[in-house]
């Protein structure tokens, strides 16, 4: 924020911030890794129609039990179901559930925090019911939101949107305070400039780092929650398939039919995995100060 | 000091009451007439009258949340149609169990966490760290009933060593307790063991590159010492910040792990009582659970403030 004046003194070709900060995410090797490994899975994810062996829900009663073959990689359940082309389409409902819910938060949580840090009187409310939220760990209020709402779709999405948005609302917040007390925010408002325009303008664009790599973050955990709610049973309901109730209904044949539970567990792994790469290579390189949040 | 824990105390009220008022009305979103739910579909309509008047269904809402809060205040949850008990009997009786997970896994936690974070701090980008760091990664990636699963097929069906299921209370031993406890603690630490080494590391980094720390090397002070004296003590302030958080997301963890091994501890009742739709218990149990992290948020605030008295809460 303090380099300002100097750039005149530097060569025409100066980069911007952007563009410098994009040259070393690509130098980055978890950050490579992490973007490769998601590309692969949102490619199977998009792909998942015309790579797969037909529908998810397809029965076949003659070859229930197949363990993986040529035919099924990985193998069939107890259904006759191809287990492959339900973690494919797993993917879909996984990958979409976990990205939506990771931006409703950053976009809820953004303009909670903003408004906590600007207007100072709706502060301590603000952050009390944050506070009150905070207090459940996510999966716990995940699951009360989940329980009122019934089993669907959106209602996860609800679920772990309340979950997460104190998380980014605390980040925001936490930046926010900081810059509304810089000299370009002051200038700005001497200038009268209005509250919408220097939040817009000036106050968003400069929290948007640590609310980056924290959206990163909880596109993992929601990813890992919402297998963890279909798991339970109160998450993605079936026949939707969905990563965490492919588990479930594999868990009862888990010995003699490993592979039902095997490989939508190892896609959830990779897909968390893949994130977390991403994630820590984006706060390495944006907001090296900004500690892992849970 | 006195003032100051008495304050971060008087602090905590509004949390609970905001908690409290959250789960009042989370509760009535609920679709459908709770009292028809209670009696069940096709109930005699003056019974489900009577069960309206007796909840207190037909007062103004307001009415009904205060009514709810001095309930509260009286530790009275209500009543469970389902379980014919009271709610906060129901969950005394098993909140033992899930503490009991809880406490087991933090007891892993801590230690390896904060050694793992240590270690691959001092050995920085060698192989050593490369291997921990990979390590803890993947303890936060792998869904933990996945993990849960595998393990009882490896340390159950084909090795024999430790039970599938099951919870013995520790009145009948500790030993007994803890090898019943083992597994289900083990699978659930994992994905803590992994966060807290992560931010471990962070934090020891950033203390080993103080200047402090090269002045202890610089006046011959043994690496041993450095690393131990004067860089990990630093880093601990922040990693005992987030202990408590910690546990309470193994308290939260705990309820997954519990549906895996039958232990019979909160979260199989939070989860059976979402399964009925019995929602007295669902709001008592969310609300004992979240007074329960407001309570635990306190009290490491306040060892916090006796650890470090620079500390103030502003």
């Amino acid at each position: 924020m303090t380099d300002a004046p100097v750039i005149s003194a530097l060569p025409a070709v100066a980069h911007s911030p952007a563009r410098l900060a994009l040259r070393r995410l690509l130098r980055h090797r978890s950050f490579r890794i992490g973007v490769i490994l998601l590309l692969v899975l949102i490619l199977a994810a998009v792909l998942a129609p015309w790579i797969s062996n037909g529908k998810p829900n397809a029965t076949s009663v003659r070859v229930r039990f197949t363990p993986p073959s040529w035919d099924y990689p990985f193998g069939t359940d107890n259904f006759g179901r191809d287990i492959w082309t339900r973690v494919l389409y797993g993917a879909q409902v996984s990958l979409w559930i976990g990205l939506t819910v990771a931006i409703l938060s950053a976009i809820f949580g953004a303009i909670i925090g903003v408004c906590a840090a600007w207007f100072r009187r709706l502060d301590s409310l603000l952050m009390r019911v944050m506070d009150a939220l905070m207090a459940f760990p996510a999966i716990l209020l995940a699951m009360g939101v989940s329980a009122v709402l019934g089993p669907h779709i959106s209602s996860v999405i609800i679920a772990l949107t309340s979950a997460y948005i104190p998380r980014c609302a605390r980040i925001v917040r936490a930046s926010a305070l900081v810059i509304r007390e810089q000299d370009y925010v002051e200038a700005a408002r001497i200038a009268g400039g209005s509250d919408l325009r220097i939040i817009l303008r000036h106050i968003l664009p400069n929290c948007l780092a640590p609310l980056l790599v924290t959206l990163t973050f909880i596109f993992a955990y929601a990813i890992l929650a919402e297998a963890t709610l279909s798991f339970l049973g109160i998450g993605t309901p079936p026949p939707h398939a969905s990563w965490g109730n492919i588990v479930a209904q594999g868990r009862d044949f888990a010995i003699e039919a490993w592979w039902i539970m095997l490989f939508p567990g190892l896609a959830i792994s990779i897909a968390a995995l893949a994130i977390n790469l991403l994630g820590d290579g984006l706060r390495d390189v944006l907001d090296p100060r900004l500690k892992i949040e849970g | 000091m006195t003032w100051l824990i008495l304050r971060r105390i008087a602090q905590a009220v509004p949390v609970m009451l905001i908690v409290a008022i959250l789960t009042f009305l989370l509760m009535k979103m609920l679709p459908g007439d709770p009292a028809i739910l209670l009696a069940g579909e096709g109930a005699d309509p003056d019974k489900i009258e009577a069960l309206r008047r007796s909840l207190g269904l037909d007062r103004p809402l307001l009415v009904q949340l205060g009514y709810w809060l001095l309930n509260l205040v009286q530790f009275d949850f209500g009543i469970s149609p389902f379980l014919n008990q009271p709610v906060s009997e129901a969950i005394l009786e098993r909140i033992p169990v899930t503490l009991s997970v809880a406490v087991v896994a933090f007891v892993m936690t801590l230690p390896v966490g904060i050694a793992m974070g240590v270690v691959a701090a001092y050995w920085r980008d060698s192989w050593i760290d490369t291997t921990v760091m990979s390590l803890a990664l993947a303890g936060v990636s792998v869904p933990n009933f996945w993990l849960a699963i595998l393990a009882v097929i490896l340390f159950s069906v084909t090795l024999g060593w430790l039970p599938s299921a099951g919870y013995v209370p520790m009145r009948e031993g500790f030993f007994p307790w803890l090898h019943a406890l083992i597994m289900p603690a083990a699978v659930l630490a994992l994905f803590q063991i992994g966060y807290l080494a992560r931010m471990t590391r962070s934090e020891m980094l950033e203390v080993l590159d103080q200047d402090y720390v090269r002045t202890a090397r610089a006046k011959g002070v043994t690496e041993v010492r450095t690393v131990s004296k004067h860089a990990f003590r630093n880093a601990l302030v922040s990693v005992l910040t987030v202990s408590g958080y910690i546990f309470s997301l193994l308290v939260g963890g705990s309820v997954v792990i519990e549906q895996i091994f039958a232990l019979p501890g909160i979260g199989r009742l939070l989860v059976q009582a979402i399964m009925a739709r019995d929602i007295v218990v669902v709001q008592g149990s969310m609300l004992f659970l979240g007074f329960l992290f407001v309570a635990i948020n306190v009290l490491v605030d306040i060892l916090y403030t006796i650890a470090d008295p620079r500390v103030n809460y502003d």
